[in-house]
């Protein structure tokens, strides 16, 4: 794809371009019954994208203080014209981006896609998980409504509880005994400036080592002949696909915005109590719930308990591609293969209890 | 006023219509616009002696015959159970009107009907001129059908000058035949492809399923040329009244406000635009990678905008049926007058309560929400009034009943006015307090 004069010519000179082509061409997708779940980083990111524009808009008339935030909501969702659809669909693909991850992160567990060479792959994932649900939670107060405030002192008073590093981190996003002005000023600085530009450096990072090593296929594709393996190029095949896969997000986005558009509850009134039934996120709903059914065990509080359970949980999932490593009998692949069973239906089961109860 | 109220829980009278036209129009534009496929695409293969081709149309056609003749066939019939039964008043008036029309339609029908069988059984018993010959009494008796029946659904938007005159020319030839009619055959060429899509993602011959997948992607183009113009073309036409109502939802999106049509009507233009882009990206730049369940899921994509396009089509005409002539809920404006003096239950034919007293107010308010109201409401589901209702007393529902009547309140040109002696409004608030007491209850 050279062309020898005019515009093309002029560019290829400058920035080569032709490389960029020659490097996605290069990238091999395999195809076997589970490629659908390779288009859920492609959502991701997609979704990502969605925020980064939306956010920015919301930016223009969002306003981050105790008195200006609710209302710049209101007059977002009342008055700005399709400030409705941007604010809905900001929140909606927000969501959605978090069940996109969920997905995208079970599939690569359980394709085993973190082995070898792929263990900072998995990482850098891990870490992008946990930004993604730091954006939720700081995200979740800037409109200043009565549940996020009251959900949003829960969320921190749980944080207060973790040993060591906890009562330091809350009282820094909190900035003073209650939740108030700082805090919003605090969350909205993490959300709109600190998170999205570690994001992007820990996005670029992944999707480095991506392209580095392609896609990871399950074990039963690597255990094929190398003649019977099939792969499509990522470009332009893939990539058309991604791309018909992304207007269908858009289409959806675009139904959800417009037949459920996200509405805003009651300003937030520090002075009276918090109303019955504060929920957290769903995303944060199943360590919510867990705290809530954990009995005192010994020593522990039950709070102790469900912390110490998550994080020791959630350090041996980030851990995996160190402690499950290819084997000749397989059993080890096998027990990572149940245990992630086992995490995916507490966490499902959790969720839906923490709704139920 | 003159038949049984047939009251549809949850799902509401309107949406009923609404599930079984929505599939019935999809169907219908798909065997119009196949008319046009089937015979452009036989003759090209013909004069290029493309076998091939040839033998894709002919598995193409059985599969068009089956989906139009059942489902197409059932989906017409319920539309007419449907209407008559929810919309008796607006049905009555429509068939003393165009009886003459539909009487057109139908002997258009059938000739299609007839023609679609023959073409489809004739592949191997006629001349390949004869049998093109079957196609096309085919795809003009469909047209014409398209063409017959279009004027009247253009009628209950803009009935033009019929309101003066009365005659059929004139309600016939009302101003948004043509646009609409031009938007529907574009839609007739596009829905063709789409369902071309299927059939051709099928096709076992790889080289030629290439060929085939290109080919019918090219049936959209026409739409996503001409599309806007006539679109521009049917709303100059349309009521002003129409055009505020599609803007409301713009800067809001609240309940009491006909905000809800903007969103949806902007989900059709959204959806649409994106079926051009996939036919573009998909089938045409990538066709070996295109497979049937991604011609499946733009096929629902094509159901999805039909359903919402026609939605806000009937959501234009609010609060009328007939615009300007009938409301919603078969009350028409002339009646207003009359029916406030002598009451509605007095004339509704099929009302028990015809005086009302202390004990038979409850059921004299309920009489009258289904007369009024229930057309569009119901009690517990779509545009729920227990939601609406939810919190009020009788003092408040007594002022939400007046505003119902103010020629300047917040509610004309989203609800028909209440019609109805005084007695007749205290029932009703009467009933309505007892669905706000039990939304409370819960």
């Amino acid at each position: 794809m050279k062309s020898t004069n005019g515009l093309g010519a002029w560019l290829e000179e400058r920035v080569r371009w032709s490389q960029l082509t020659e490097l996605g061409k290069k990238k091999e997708v395999p195809q076997h019954g589970h490629t659908l779940w390779y288009y859920f980083g492609g959502i991701s990111l997609y979704l990502f994208l969605i925020q980064l524009v939306t956010g920015i808009l919301l930016l223009v008339y969002y306003s981050p203080t105790v008195d200006g935030a609710h209302s710049s909501i209101l007059d977002i969702i009342s008055k700005v014209e399709f400030g409705w659809l941007v604010r809905s669909v900001h929140v909606w693909a927000a969501n959605l981006m978090v069940l996109a991850v969920l997905i995208h992160m079970f599939s690569a567990y359980f394709m085993k896609a973190y082995r070898r060479p792929r263990e900072l792959t998995w990482l850098s994932g891990m870490a992008l998980l946990g930004l993604v649900m730091a954006f939720g939670f700081s995200g979740y107060l800037l409109p200043w409504d009565e549940l996020a405030y009251f959900a949003t002192q829960v969320g921190l008073g749980v944080m207060e509880s973790v040993p060591l590093l906890g009562g330091i981190l809350a009282s820094l996003l909190r900035g003073g005994p209650q939740v108030g002005e700082l805090t919003l000023q605090r969350f909205f600085a993490l959300h709109v400036v600190v998170l999205p530009l570690i994001f992007m450096g820990a996005l670029g990072f992944h999707l480095f080592l991506i392209q580095l090593h392609g896609n990871a296929a399950p074990p039963s594709f690597y255990r094929q002949p190398a003649a019977q393996r099939r792969t499509i190029p990522f470009f332009p095949n893939f990539f058309y696909n991604d791309l018909l896969v992304w207007l269908i997000c858009l289409n959806l986005l675009s139904f959800l915005a417009a037949l459920y558009p996200w509405q805003v509850g009651p300003q937030a009134d520090p002075l009276q109590p918090a109303p019955a039934g504060i929920h957290p996120e769903w995303y944060f709903m199943a360590p919510f719930a867990l705290l809530k059914v954990l009995p005192n065990l010994g020593p522990l509080s039950s709070e102790h308990a469900g912390i110490l359970l998550f994080s020791l949980g959630g350090l041996l999932w980030a851990l995996v591609p160190f402690w499950d490593q290819e084997t000749a009998d397989g059993r080890r692949g096998r027990l990572a293969t149940y245990a992630g069973l086992l995490v995916l239906v507490a966490l499902v089961g959790l969720t839906v209890f923490g709704y139920v109860h | 006023m003159n038949y049984p109220f047939w009251e549809v829980p949850v799902l509401g009278g309107g949406w009923l219509i609404g599930l079984v036209a929505i599939i019935h129009i999809y169907i219908a534009h798909f065997a119009v616009g196949s008319g046009f496929f089937l015979v452009y695409t036989e003759w090209k293969a013909l004069r290029r002696d493309d076998r091939e081709v040839l033998d894709y149309i002919r598995y193409h056609s059985y599969f068009f015959v089956l989906i139009t003749l059942v489902s197409g066939a059932v989906t017409g019939v319920g539309i007419w159970f449907t209407i008559g039964l929810v919309h008796p008043d607006a049905t009555s008036a429509l068939i003393h009107q165009f009886a003459f029309v539909w009487a057109i339609e139908w002997v258009f029908f059938l000739v299609e009907i007839v023609a679609a069988l023959v073409y489809y059984r004739t592949w191997d018993r006629l001349t390949p001129r004869q049998h093109l010959r079957v196609g096309i009494v085919y795809a003009v008796a469909s047209f014409l059908s398209l063409v017959a029946i279009n004027g009247i659904l253009t009628f209950m938007l803009t009935p033009g000058r019929w309101l003066e005159t009365g005659r059929l020319w004139d309600a016939y030839f009302n101003p948004g035949n043509l646009p609409s009619l031009g938007l529907r055959t574009l839609v007739t060429f596009s829905i063709a492809g789409l369902f071309a899509l299927v059939t051709a993602a099928r096709w076992r011959n790889a080289e030629t399923r290439v060929r085939l997948l290109r080919y019918a992607a090219k049936w959209l183009v026409p739409a996503y040329i001409l599309l806007p113009l006539f679109a521009v073309w049917y709303l100059l036409v349309a009521p002003p009244q129409a055009l505020q109502a599609l803007q409301s939802g713009v800067s809001v999106t609240g309940v009491g406000t006909l905000a809800i049509l903007t969103r949806v009507a902007m989900l059709s233009i959204m959806i649409s635009a994106t079926i051009g882009i996939f036919a573009y990206v998909g089938p045409y730049l990538n066709p070996k990678n295109f497979s049937f369940p991604m011609a499946l899921i733009f096929l629902l994509l094509g159901l999805v905008v039909t359903g919402a396009t026609e939605w806000s089509r009937e959501m234009l005409r609010k609060p009328y049926v007939l615009y300007g002539y009938m409301y919603s809920n078969g009350l028409r404006p002339g009646d207003l007058e009359r029916l406030n003096r002598t009451g509605v239950l007095a004339e509704a034919r099929w009302a028990t309560v015809k005086a009302i007293t202390a004990d038979n107010r409850v059921e004299a308010g309920r009489q009258m929400f289904r007369i009024q109201c229930a057309s569009c409401h119901t009690v517990r589901g779509y545009r729920s009034m227990t939601a609406v209702l939810k919190g009020r007393d009788l003092d408040s529902l007594r002022a939400f009943l007046k505003t119902l009547r103010d020629p300047q309140g917040p509610y004309v040109g989203l609800m028909p006015p209440l019609m109805g002696t005084p007695e007749e409004e205290q029932a009703l608030a009467a009933y309505l307090l007892t669905i706000s007491q039990e939304a409370e209850g819960k």
